[in-house]
């Protein structure tokens, strides 16, 4: 469906996407990249909205830059918070399905769809104006799969969403993605991705760091040492036993705060010991896994190539 | 498509809000007239083609910057020119529709400016006053000129505003009056020729001569003027349509 072959992207003398080789088939993608990775420019580059500056980008095997026979298949949800504010959600919805080229009463009965699937349609008369952050997220879903488009692109869809909205807005994808729609999602944040898909594309600093299933990504993160911070009332003598873990790569011990910060390579493993010595009357009131985010995985990851 | 990108635009150019503030200055336009034809007795035939000359023609290239601007410029600054090119419309259509609109726009204001500035000037009379019809005529010609030129600049550069109300305001004030032929370049003494408005009598030359353009008293043969500004429409008409099919249009802090 998307195809891109050492695909780079400049602007000026900043790199947006460096020399990029990837497929991108049904079901749902995740592109997962911190702020400034190039989730954007790929997007972008994907709609058709810019031209790499080397190498080629085909969706539905044809080159989508102002391509209106890849639009047609095409919904586009974008990261902006911008709207033609004087407009109602419905008018902006209504106007942008006439402009995939249905007519009236067509326009009218889908947008009227959109809206229900989205879950706007008693809120669109309203001027988005007065729009919460998770009202016009919707909206903007709903003007991007207006035409019932084959592939769905939504770029940073939870960003600003309180977690109700993110739910919500999470079962809309799913239920898109079990009508057989494929859709590529971007986000910074694994925790949001994993609970989309699997099937992920890791972007830092314009290059595809890694990509396939997350789990090969949780993987590559265990090969590394994770680091836990566990706070309880016998610190020390947690240290002792944990340190006759033979997964336990080194530990430090922190009495003035009851801490205890481990370094494993089995982090499943030894959270089941956390919880074996809470069951013996060890007490436990803190686990915190600085290592368990986004920024730590791209660490790992560009430390390992 | 092209009627799709037409009559979505022009709704937005035409709020309520921007009918009451067009509709303002052409009441003012026709009370300057009202006013003016008092110090210039005897003399109300060329105050109306003065008046038309130094308001309405400026009128027209206000609206004409202004809503040249709403086609493409303002949607790229508010960011949401996104949603108009991921859709299945063809690009010259969008950009052709919503060129329309803002003519159409750009007309009815000026247009109410002209009406103003004949029934202030000349009273109900204007409407059989031999030439007022003809300015209808030369007023849709120059929304066409003006208008093509700032929403090509619009298409090429950067905060094209700026230099269109320097062009509207500035240049074509200043280089009409000019010797040499520096007039040339300037979209003003072809409308001024066409239209054929009778020129105030008087040997000082004041600063209403100024901003008529009547201090040098040099004009362009009509015909030629036909020819040059709709050359100008037809030929950067058409190279604003190739250069939007081939640009990309992203919002500025995105390309930093």
């Amino acid at each position: 469906m998307i195809e891109l072959t050492g695909v780079s992207r400049w602007y000026g003398d900043v790199i947006g996407l460096n020399d990029v080789n990837c497929r991108i088939g049904s079901g749902v993608t995740a592109l997962l990249g911190q702020n400034g990775a190039g989730k954007s420019t790929l997007m972008k580059l994907i709609t058709g909205q810019i031209r790499p500056t080397t190498g080629e980008v085909r969706v539905f095997g044809n080159d989508p830059f102002s391509n209106t026979q890849v639009f047609e298949k095409l919904g586009y949800c974008p990261d902006i918070d911008s709207f033609p504010e004087h407009l109602s959600g419905r008018e902006f919805v209504y106007r942008m399905g006439r402009m995939m080229g249905y007519d009236h009463e067509t326009g009218v009965r889908r947008t009227e769809d959109v809206l229900q699937q989205v879950g706007m349609s008693d809120r669109a008369d309203r001027s988005v104006k007065g729009y919460s952050k998770g009202m016009r997220q919707r909206i903007k879903l709903a003007q991007a799969i207006f035409h019932d488009p084959d592939l769905l692109l939504l770029d940073e869809p939870l960003n600003g969403l309180d977690p109700v909205g993110r739910r919500e807005f999470m079962d809309v994808l799913q239920g898109l993605a079990m009508r057989g729609k494929a859709i590529v999602v971007s986000s910074h944040i694994l925790f949001e991705v994993e609970q989309m898909t699997r099937s992920i594309l890791l972007l830092h600093r314009g290059r595809l760091l890694a990509s396939g299933d997350v789990s090969e990504i949780r993987d590559l993160i265990d090969r590394y040492p994770h680091r836990i911070k566990i706070r309880g009332d016998r610190a020390r003598e947690m240290a002792g036993r944990f340190a006759e873990l033979p997964f336990v790569v080194s530990l430090s011990v922190n009495e003035a705060l009851d801490e205890v910060e481990v370094q494993t390579r089995q982090a499943g493993d030894f959270y089941a010991v956390v919880g074996d010595l809470a069951a013996e009357g060890f007490g436990i009131w803190e686990i915190e896994s600085p290592d368990n985010n986004l920024e730590s995985v791209y660490e790992y990851l560009v430390g390992a190539q | 498509m092209i009627g799709v990108a037409f009559t979505g635009a022009l709704r937005d150019f035409v709020r309520p809000g921007r009918i009451v503030t067009w509709l303002l200055i052409a009441v003012v336009v026709g009370i300057v007239g009202r006013i003016w034809v008092g110090f210039q007795p005897g003399q109300e035939l060329a105050t109306y083609g003065q008046v038309v000359e130094v308001l309405v023609f400026r009128v027209l290239a206000l609206a004409a910057a202004i809503f040249g601007m709403q086609v493409l410029a303002a949607e790229v600054e508010q960011k949401t020119i996104v949603y108009l090119l991921t859709r299945s419309i063809p690009r010259p259509s969008l950009l052709i529709g919503r060129s329309l609109a803002s003519f159409a726009a750009v007309l009815g204001a000026s247009w109410a400016a002209w009406l103003a500035a004949g029934l202030g000037v000349l009273g109900p009379r204007a409407f059989q006053t031999p030439g007022f019809w003809w300015d209808a005529v030369v007023i849709l010609l120059g929304v066409l000129a003006y208008g093509t030129l700032f929403i090509f600049v619009s298409l090429v550069l950067n905060k094209a505003m700026i230099y269109c109300l320097l062009f509207a305001f500035g240049w074509e004030t200043f280089v009409p009056n000019m010797p040499g032929d520096l007039y040339y370049l300037s979209i003003y003494p072809y409308l001024k020729s066409i239209a054929g408005h009778a020129e105030i009598e008087r040997e000082a030359k004041g600063m209403m001569d100024v901003l008529a353009g009547q201090v040098t008293g040099m004009g362009v043969p009509v015909a030629a003027s036909w020819a040059v500004l709709l050359g100008l429409v037809v030929v950067l008409g058409g190279l604003g349509v190739w250069w939007f099919g081939q640009r990309e249009y992203v919002p500025r802090e995105d390309v930093e």
